[in-house]
């Protein structure tokens, strides 16, 4: 009870002791509404003190001295002059007859951190995710944002390439497989304030296509051999037509000239072997006279092929036939192909022609290839519309080895099939897929003068690969060491006197590569 | 509840590819022809290395999708396209959302729709009225693409945009005007230094046949041959030359707006009225053009209306002026007997009678000022 009582008159002496102080203390100015930091200001409002002329704000920054921030007559301000993680004190005084009557002060702090005090972001992340780089960080007190920077070489230069408020990001615009990014990161804080770079983090994602293909092909048990190819020129001039546009087939005469059928141009041209510009020939045919185009006139010039006297046959998708040409331009002949009424017009993708004389062609329009005389008369003929064997969907390009092969570009079944020179099946290799010895879209084939190696070209893949005359895949071919030319949408190809020459539709322009 | 709902978003999600491929499935998409397999023409379920389940991402000159199109579209697998949509030196419609084919585009490659893989609606015999419609469309409105109401095609209403344009393969422009830049016609419009060449290879007397009668000076058999606007070097004609030098930069278009919505008030599809002239004196005020000045030839009712008729066919007062030789007075709220530019000037050479006339008078003035006397026969 005792001890009850002198806690009551503790407390009370107490109570008594911090009235006596505040009023020591307390302010005679201007009595405070209230001060409230809101949407980037501190407002300040206060009440009228009577006898006042003025209000004089004083602003004290992070404990610092008290100064004069603003003299008013009105009974409210905005200061806008504030920094975030900042803590502001302010005080008002009433300006009067007597002098100067203060309030008591008011502390506001502002939210966020100084830039001084802002970190960048650590803890960083990185994986790759089927088509995307993920990366995560740890989150940077006061940050509103984070700056996502993305470079191709270690600590080099970076390209900002995404923004993002949580700690997290998914990039997948702009990469490439097979190839190692680096990233670095910064914050932002209210007022957009940046960091400086975080660490650096890099990640390889995926694997290219040439990559993958020699993993599987490892896999497999078949070890994919290095093909040697040095870079000689490339064409891209179609003479006084300016550039070519989307040249489709390429093939070179018994002098090594090369002739290129050059689709949009509606022309073939012929340079040296040096790449030089010598001629073009062939003229537009009429649009919509496609059927009765005039001799020597292309619509869509597509495949060529070369005889033993260097006279060069071209193939039209458009026009529906193979005209012949001299090696110097001029117009020998055309052939056609009579089709009945339910079939679909001839449409020759691909050619080769015999040493008889005789020309095998395939028909990408009746899903077959065929074997026909210089007359246009068909000897046999193989193929429907299917995926059984002997059957095709938009049969392309077609060769015919030295042991008398005929490999028939299958497209959308993504096969070669083979065949012996009456039309019999013989084998198939291929399917749909990206791995070594498949194929996305195949499009021209050749054999190798060398070794009888069939490569193919693919137009999805951008890729030639090299099998063996049996069908076994021994090469891959995406990129060269000593050119910055990349293969896109490659279709034809000749291998002649230790050169390799490659149509590369899209970049409109023939590669040529010594091969070793 | 919650259950069925679960089951009915399941389904949902099941179905969407679901419907793909039975829109692809007996398409000419429908690579395979058999109605299986399909989908593995251009995918490749697993591992697949490319976007969108492509057995690789192809790189190209065209965008997106478009790559993968023409893996086909280069004539192995479809000449459909192949030198039009598929031939990057000729014009291209400018590209709806992100891709041709998608979301915002105007094809779907799943879907064959309107046809053509088009999922735009057919309007009108052509498919361009679905964003051009009746307002500007945004982001191209400065060139004025308004097709509802203009008075250019007037054949009947058998004029369609594609007339004129194409989507796909359209030919490449030599020059444009300025804020022209993607125009997709079907022929230059400015080879030389005169835009309006493709203009006027329907204006050129024979197509369209629009003057087969009326007054204003213009005989039945006079086929109105717009051609003549062109500065040829040999004659005269209405300049189109910039200030600063004597190089035609414009043509038709310095009057006209093909696609103006406010020509059909105009008239003529010109970008502004030109009753009593008003048009012509907005350039021909200061420095735009030769001005019309304090000693400029009096304009306005003289007072003997009587006196142009000293040629035949007479000079037109503003009320009478019928360029195009239809459909009466070409600006029938004209003063009536006012004398103004178009009196005795034809920008377009209406009424010449054949012998060329300096500063495309009407009638040839000559030294001895028959033109003049025609009126002023006191003199």
């Amino acid at each position: 009870m005792k001890n009850r009582s002198i806690f009551k008159i503790g407390i009370t002496t107490l109570l008594l002791l911090v009235c006596f102080v505040s009023f020591a203390t307390a302010a005679n100015g201007p009595s405070w509404i209230g001060a409230f930091f809101v949407k980037g200001k501190v407002g300040l409002k206060w009440k009228t003190l009577e006898g006042s002329t003025a209000y004089k704000i004083y602003r004290s920054t992070d404990g610092g001295e008290f100064t004069v921030l603003k003299s008013t007559d009105k009974t409210q301000y905005f200061d806008a002059d504030i920094s975030s993680g900042t803590v502001y004190r302010y005080k008002i005084a009433a300006v009067t007859a007597s002098g100067e009557l203060e309030s008591s002060e008011k502390t506001v702090s502002i939210p966020g951190v100084k830039a001084g005090d802002f970190n960048a972001p650590s803890g960083l992340g990185i994986r790759v995710d089927r088509n995307k780089i993920f990366l995560s960080w740890d989150q940077v007190n006061g940050a509103m944002a984070y700056n996502i920077y993305r470079g191709i070489t270690p600590g080099g230069e970076y390209e900002l390439v995404g923004s993002a408020q949580a700690t997290k990001y998914a990039d997948k615009e702009g990469i490439t497989k097979g190839k190692t990014y680096y990233y670095v990161l910064t914050a932002l804080n209210e007022d957009f304030e940046e960091t400086k770079y975080s660490a650096e983090v890099s990640i390889k994602f995926g694997i290219s296509l040439e990559e993958q293909k020699a993993l599987e092909a490892s896999e497999n048990n078949i070890v994919l051999e290095d093909i040697k190819l040095t870079f000689l020129f490339d064409i891209k001039t179609a003479g006084h037509a300016g550039d070519m546009n989307q040249p489709t087939d390429v093939v070179i005469d018994s002098k090594s000239n090369i002739y290129i059928s050059d689709a949009l141009n509606q022309r073939i041209h012929c340079y040296d072997n040096s790449g030089k510009f010598l001629y073009s020939f062939g003229e537009k045919s009429e649009p919509g006279k496609e059927d009765e185009a005039a001799e020597g006139s292309f619509s869509y010039p597509f495949a060529m092929a070369i005889d033993k006297s260097d006279k060069i046959y071209v193939s039209d998708i458009l026009n529906h036939d193979i005209q012949v040409f001299s090696p110097d331009g001029k117009f020998i002949k055309r052939i056609r192909i009579n089709t009945t009424p339910e079939q679909e017009k001839f449409r020759p993708n691909g050619l080769k022609v015999l040493p008889d004389g005789n020309l095998i062609v395939t028909d990408a329009g009746n899903h077959r290839f065929m074997k026909i005389d210089q007359t246009g008369k068909i000897l046999f003929e193989v193929g429907s519309r299917g995926a059984e064997d002997s059957q095709f969907i938009f049969p392309d390009g077609i060769s015919v080895s030295k042991d008398n092969i005929i490999s028939v570009v299958d497209v959308i079944n993504c096969r070669i099939q083979q065949f012996d020179m009456n039309g019999k099946f013989i084998r198939k290799f291929g399917e749909p897929g990206q791995s070594a010895g498949t194929f996305g879209r195949p499009k021209a084939i050749i054999e190798s003068p060398i070794d009888n190696r069939l490569w193919v070209s693919d137009g999805l893949g951008n890729i030639v690969q090299i099998f063996s005359p049996e069908g076994v895949v021994k090469a891959a071919i995406t990129k060269f060491e000593d050119t910055d030319n990349i293969l896109m949408t490659p279709r034809g190809m000749f291998i002649k006197d230790g050169r390799f020459y490659i149509v590369n539709r899209v970049p409109h322009q023939l590669l040529v590569f010594k091969i070793g | 509840m919650k259950k069925l709902l679960t089951l009915v978003i399941v389904l949902t999600i099941i179905s969407l590819p679901m419907t793909a491929f039975a829109a692809v499935a007996g398409s000419l998409h429908d690579l395979t022809g058999s109605g299986t397999q399909l989908c593995f023409a251009c995918h490749t379920p697993h591992n697949a290395a490319g976007a969108n389940l492509w057995s690789s991402t192809p790189s190209g000159t065209f965008s997106g999708v478009q790559d993968l199109c023409y893996t086909c579209h280069d004539g192995s697998v479809t000449t459909h396209g192949t030198a039009t949509a598929f031939n990057a030196a000729l014009q291209q419609h400018t590209p709806v959302g992100a891709d041709c084919s998608g979301a915002g585009a105007c094809h779907d490659v799943h879907n064959e729709g309107t046809g053509s893989f088009l999922v735009v609606a057919e309007t009108n015999g052509n498919y361009c009225e679905s964003c051009h419609g009746a307002t500007p469309f945004t982001g191209a409105e400065g060139l004025g693409d308004h097709t509802a109401g203009i008075t250019h095609f007037t054949n009947g209403g058998s004029f369609t945009c594609n007339q004129c344009h194409t989507p796909h393969g359209a030919v490449a422009q030599t020059t444009n005007p300025a804020g022209l830049t993607n125009p997709i016609l079907l022929a230059d419009n400015q080879p030389g230094a005169y835009y309006g060449a493709f203009c006027i290879s329907c204006h050129n007397g024979t197509a369209p046949a629009v003057a087969t009668s009326g007054t204003g000076g213009q005989a039945a058999t006079d086929v109105f041959d717009y051609a003549e606007a062109l500065n040829d070097g040999t004659e005269l004609k209405h300049p189109t030359i910039t200030t600063t030098g004597l190089t035609p930069t414009n043509g038709c278009n310095l009057c006209h707006d093909v696609h103006d919505p406010a020509g059909t008030a105009s008239g003529y599809i010109l970008t502004s009225d030109n009753t009593n002239s008003a048009f012509c004196v907005s350039c021909h005020n200061v420095a735009g053009a030769p001005p019309v000045g304090g000693n400029t030839h009096f304009t306005g009712v003289p007072t003997d209306v009587a006196m142009n008729n000293g040629l035949t066919p007479a000079l037109p007062w503003a009320n009478q002026i019928d360029e195009d030789g239809t459909a009466g007075a070409d600006w029938p709220s004209a003063t009536a007997n006012m004398m103004t530019c178009e009196t005795c000037h034809s920008v377009h050479r209406q009424g010449n009678t054949g012998v060329d006339a300096a500063y495309f008078l009407r009638h040839e003035n000559g030294l001895s000022n028959q033109l003049c006397r025609a009126c002023h026969t006191a003199n």
